[in-house]
């Protein structure tokens, strides 16, 4: 097991390094020279040939690709992801609260999301076909084709405007929460339900149900036991969930402004602010990498086979 | 008299309003093995979950089903779990598929013992031991401590088998527990399910499509067909005196089917020879 766990890590080596490679590469591929930005973002009225050559030298621009692409490799492994083209402050230093703060939204906005897909999937898989299980999934229907937008800005309205319960943007205190972690909970909870109820189905039918069931086990504790089988479908999607959940957020912390990576990125977007974007979409990717990674070591851990067998 | 004592058991699919099983009304005395028969989709299998109330929830059943006089139909959830298992006990077709893909077998087997009997771990531990000595396991503590895909489908069959011994129940029902296992397994099975039902004495229900099998452990036969029963009376009577054009169809059809098989064996020793 522990040896599936090493190989599994060793795998995602390789292709960290190419998703860094395509990261950095993705500043040249502008169809604006990065030291123009440069200069143009600096607010450089004239912009000279002798500027940029020196401006190049300065930044080290003027090196071969493959070893501007080490040089910041390294300095990416120590967060120096640079300096903001803009604001000329090192870029984690934005980078690193915007992300903490994100972090903060996605991770009361999954717990609330698995824990009321659990609830719900195994409550309409064990009531299939009856009314709760029907209007549970009619309900979740007509609001994950609710725009998140839309959502948010008739949420804001009535809570917030109308009932003056909550605060209407910013992250002040757990109030601030409410509004775009239900938000985020209503887009997705709809989602992976249905894929909790669906797996407690195909298991509920399985001959192992009825022989439990055949030898007294009570309903509870057969319940129980399928939840643990459908789990092993549902961890995956989980955990890819996460990452998902880091990038989408955009919409929901522009809406409500909170300080967080989404914001942060459509303003260094708006601004052609290159490190920023570089960073932001590096930090993703090696979220999606490692909770990918983590998703099958815990699959393997949750399946016998897997655990004897590596 | 009659252990069990099924009346007018009529299943249906509340969705559909199909009736799956009309009108089925047969009896099992202590001691006796009843073997019902008929072609895939008859209704077999509703009836062996019907009298033990395990059919899906939009699979409805009326009708008496009484054991030891009590009927079972009237029994409240909790009672009827109580029955479960503990006098009456299954043994499912395919042992592969009957237990729960992540838990060892020993501690399923234990889960359900505690259900029943407050005995000690080490009590369990002998009892069930014991069991799967007696149906050829030769070492328990290795098969209950092993996951079902660690072992095959017959030691899984024999799992099945020890438990019952150690719940004696007073009925058994068996719903074809030799279709997923090769020859030799079948065999072996057989054999173990008509011991466990010597030395238990307890009735016995007995799905399947084997005839030969019928015919060793059985004391009367139901055949079935489209929900009904079109057929019933003794072993003895059911292979020689069948009345009903279907069944006479299914022991032709089984006969002719072993005498070309002992045509082709005997020519393939002639060949040898
Ligand atoms: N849950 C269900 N809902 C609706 N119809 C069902 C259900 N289960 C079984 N049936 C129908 O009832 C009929 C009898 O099914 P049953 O499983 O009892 O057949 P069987 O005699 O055991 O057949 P086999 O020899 O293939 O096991 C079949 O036609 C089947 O389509
Ligand atoms: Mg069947």
């Amino acid at each position: 097991m522990s040896l599936y766990i090493l190989k599994r890590i060793g795998m995602t080596v390789p292709l960290l390094i190419v998703i860094s490679f395509l990261t950095f590469v993705l500043n040249h591929l502008s169809p604006m020279e990065p030291v123009k930005v440069i200069l143009h973002a600096q607010g450089v009225p004239t912009i000279t040939e002798e500027l940029i050559a020196e401006t190049k030298a300065k930044l080290g621009m003027d090196s071969p690709l493959l070893i501007q692409y080490m040089d910041w490799l390294i300095a990416s492994l120590h967060f120096d992801f640079g300096h903001s083209y803009v604001t000329g402050i090192p870029v984690w230093s934005m980078l690193g609260p915007a992300l903490l703060h994100t972090l903060k939204l996605v991770l009361v906005s999954s717990i609330c999301i698995f824990g009321l897909s659990i609830v719900l999937g195994v409550i309409c898989a064990i009531r299939e076909g009856r009314w709760l299980d029907l209007s549970v999934r009619s309900l979740s229907f007509l609001l994950t084709a609710m725009p998140a937008y839309w959502l948010a800005a008739l949420l804001a309205w009535y809570f917030a405007v109308k009932l003056d319960w909550l605060p209407t943007s910013g992250m002040s205190d757990g109030a601030s929460y409410v509004l775009p972690v239900a938000v985020l909970v209503i887009g997705y909870a709809g989602l992976y339900f249905r894929i909790i109820r669906s797996s407690m189905l195909s298991h509920l039918n399985e001959d192992y149900v009825l022989y439990e069931r055949a030898c007294g086990i009570p309903e509870s504790i057969v319940t129980l036991h399928v939840l643990r089988n459908a789990m092993q479908v549902a961890i995956t999607v989980f955990s890819l969930a996460i990452p998902t959940l880091l990038g989408s957020t955009v919409v929901v912390e522009n809406i409500f402004a909170w300080p967080g990576l989404g914001t942060m990125t459509i303003n260094a977007i708006l601004s052609r602010d290159f490190p920023i974007i570089q960073a932001y979409v590096l930090v993703l990717a090696v979220a999606f990498v490692l909770f990918n990674t983590l998703a099958d070591v815990i699959h393997a851990a949750m399946n016998p086979r897997m655990r004897r067998e590596h | 008299m009659s252990l069990l004592e099924v009346k007018q058991l009529k299943v249906w699919d509340s969705s559909t309003e199909q009736v799956l099983v009309a009108n089925s009304s047969f009896q099992l005395a202590k001691g006796h093995c009843l073997a019902i028969v008929g072609e895939s989709g008859s209704g077999k299998s509703l009836t062996c979950k019907a009298i033990m109330r395990l059919n899906q929830a939009k699979v409805q059943q009326s009708g008496s089903i009484v054991l030891d006089g009590v009927d079972l139909s009237l029994l409240n959830k909790r009672a009827m779990r109580g029955y479960r298992g503990k006098r009456i006990c299954m043994i499912m077709q395919n042992g592969m598929r009957a237990f729960n893909p992540s838990r060892p077998v020993g501690a399923y087997l234990g889960e359900v013992l505690a259900r029943h009997y407050d005995w000690s771990k080490e009590e369990k531990l002998t009892r069930i031991g014991a069991a799967m000595t007696s149906v050829g396991l030769k070492d328990p503590a290795s098969v209950m401590r092993s996951y079902p895909y660690e072992l095959s489908g017959g030691m899984l069959q024999r799992v099945m088998i020890a438990l019952s011994i150690v719940m004696e129940p007073d009925v058994i029902i068996a719903d074809e527990p030799t279709t997923a296992l090769d020859a030799v397994t079948q065999f072996e099975v057989m054999e173990q399910l008509a011991k466990l039902r010597n030395r238990l004495d307890c009735a016995m229900i007995f799905v399947s499509h084997d005839l030969h099998a019928v015919k060793r452990i059985a004391n009367d036969v139901l055949v079935m067909k489209d929900g009904e029963i079109i057929e019933r009376g003794t072993a003895a009577d059911f292979f020689t005196r069948a009345r009903h054009p279907y069944t006479r169809q299914l022991i032709t059809a089984k006969q002719s089917l072993s005498r070309q098989f002992n045509q082709l064996m005997g020519g393939a020793s002639v060949a040898q020879g």
